[in-house]
């Protein structure tokens, strides 16, 4: 009788562990509201539709890349404009000095910031070059910080991506 | 003298509440308790090993002790749990002796089997998530340490919209089971998307130079998994996730890092969606706000001994509604929820307390089993002292 018990127990714990439903396609529909979790960072940013958002990084407080591997990222660091203008150009074989008064301007977060532009062969850190390459650059200084706005890839890109790039930093805000 | 009945139906029921039955339960649950507090200090940790013994998931377990799988094959702590049930219903409850003398030895009886369907309650219907807030911040959300979600939200103009959200249910197939993957059909949005490589433990490392031989490089980025730790809110998980637009069938692949203060993105039909992977944010019905937090540490550690806050509920307008303490031991239920301060720290520049928020309909019923059991059992007491005693004294009157 016990066997007979037993058997009729394996029937159903056979089929429930056969038939594994918990990995065919399901469809989703769940939402929720937005909370202050949802307010990320302490910038505003409206980023162009033919760019991408990817993991930020310890010097890159706003990430993204555009076609294959151009990249555009936003910095809140320190320092002054013409060190740091300066140190991107020597990234380009270039060492010439810096005018900050005779860089290009943008009002961008209630304050002037500078442009800055370079071309020839990107030499960055963790060994990376890049022929023919585009420096497209922002600087400003506001609320105490330098917000930096660097954008590196080819030169054809990158100069194909400037509207782009000064939407973008027109867009950047303080929350 | 009482014929056994041979209907297999009634043979059946007697054997399934009967005393063997719930001995083998109880000693099962005492080996299944026993080793997996052994295991849950090894690798696995807490987290993982409740859920190898425990889980609804787990019919059979096979034990580990010090990296050694036992060679034994147990029933799952769930299912030893629910024939136990089972065992107390048909046997304390259904089959016991009826009539008054016998009253509170059925309550008992009828208070563990609440017991026992109180854990089966929380288990499924039960909610636990962690709310931290600085003196002055206001909380509207909590996150779970453990359960993890993705969210898929449309971004416009730099503002995110309202997320569609792949729970911790329907994602815990893949859940680290980096071979398999599944697909999710989303209605509201113009792609399905399928989770794969879901790993519990990672770094997403950047391709410096050529990729990693073997590596999933998608778009300059490629997961690199390392052994989960023990505790299983410092595991930082990591997944691929292909969408693939229904109209023209293009897919397109990211890597989600729980790691990540924030979305990554792709575009789709000209509209830009932010994908994240991260602990299942949980709206709060109502906010509170971190009035004062106060604690003390014991001396030379970092360890809270004591710590209290106070707080103020607000509602959806951001009106006052009542103000509280929490200390230890005395959380603040409101509402269908319980806030227990479970941390507090003073080394950041403002003070902070960190709650653990849970909902559970069945929070009381242990308490409230455990009291009943104890009155009837002692009601038991009674009747029987008084029946030993009355007897006893008949007894020494008859040999008078």
């Amino acid at each position: 009788m016990n066997l007979r018990m037993l058997a009729l127990g394996l029937v159903p714990m056979i089929s429930l562990t056969s038939c594994d439903e918990s990995i065919k396609p399901v469809e989703v529909t769940e939402t929720r509201r937005l909370t202050s979790y949802d307010d990320e960072s302490n910038l505003a940013v409206a980023m162009p539709k033919d760019w991408r958002r990817v993991p930020s990084s310890k010097f890159r407080d706003f990430n993204c890349k555009f076609n294959q591997d151009g990249e555009v990222y936003i910095s809140i660091g320190s320092g002054d404009i013409k060190s740091n203008a300066e140190r991107w150009l020597t990234q380009f074989g270039d060492k010439r000095t810096v005018v900050v008064s005779e860089l290009e301007k943008l009002d961008v977060m209630g304050s002037q910031a500078v442009i800055l532009e370079s071309e020839g062969t990107f030499a960055g850190m963790r060994g990376i070059n890049i022929e023919d390459a585009g420096l497209l650059g922002l600087l400003v200084e506001t609320r105490g910080n330098l917000i930096t706005v660097k954008m590196i890839g080819k030169k054809e890109e990158v100069q194909a991506q400037r509207a782009n790039f000064i939407a973008f930093c027109q867009s950047i805000q303080w929350k | 003298m009482s014929k056994k009945s041979t209907n297999p139906i009634v043979k059946a029921f007697a054997f399934m509440g009967g005393f063997h039955i719930a001995i083998v339960c109880m000693v099962l649950l005492l080996i299944l308790t026993w080793l997996s507090t052994l295991e849950q200090t090894g690798p696995g940790g807490l987290y993982w090993t409740l859920h190898k013994y425990f889980s609804f998931g787990a019919i059979t377990v096979r034990p580990t002790l010090y990296g050694n799988d036992l060679p034994i094959i147990l029933p799952g702590g769930y299912w030893v749990c629910a024939v136990f049930t089972l065992n107390l219903l048909v046997g304390g409850v259904m089959r016991i002796r009826k009539g008054w003398k016998h009253a509170p030895v059925l309550v008992s009886h009828f208070s563990m089997l609440m017991l026992m369907i109180g854990g089966a309650v929380t288990y499924h219907q039960s909610r636990e998530s962690y709310m931290l807030l600085e003196v002055g911040d206001t909380g509207d959300y909590a996150w779970s340490l453990t359960e993890l979600s993705i969210e898929i939200a449309e971004i416009k103009e730099g503002d995110k919209q309202e997320p569609l959200i792949l729970n911790s249910e329907v994602l815990s197939a893949v859940r680290g089971k980096p071979q398999l993957k599944r697909e999710f059909l989303l209605p509201s949005l113009p792609f399905d998307a399928t989770v794969s490589e879901y790993h519990i433990n990672t770094q997403v490392a950047q391709v410096r130079g050529s990729a990693v031989e073997g590596a999933h490089v998608v778009d300059g980025y490629y997961i690199n998994p390392i052994e989960p730790t023990g505790a299983e809110e410092s595991n930082f998980s990591a997944c691929i996730i292909s969408l693939k637009e229904r109209e023209s069938g293009e897919t397109h692949e990211l890597i989600l890092f729980e790691g990540l203060t924030h979305d990554v993105t792709v575009t789709i039909d000209d509209k830009i969606y932010g994908l994240r992977l991260h602990g299942e944010i949980w709206n709060t019905p109502f906010r509170v706000r971190l009035d004062a937090s106060r604690g003390e540490k014991h001396p030379g550690t970092g360890m809270a001994m004591i710590y209290e806050s106070d707080v103020t509920v607000l509602d959806e307008e951001g009106n006052d509604e009542m103000k509280r303490k929490i200390e230890m031991n005395k959380p603040l239920r409101y509402k269908d929820l319980t806030f227990y301060q479970t941390s507090w720290n003073d080394a950041g520049p403002k003070v902070e307390s960190g709650f653990t928020v849970k909902t559970n309909p069945s929070d009381q019923w242990p308490k409230y089993a455990i009291y009943t059991c104890g009155i009837a059992l002692f009601v038991h007491f009674i009747i029987k002292l008084f029946g030993f005693v009355s007897t006893s004294i008949a007894r020494s009157k008859n040999e008078q």
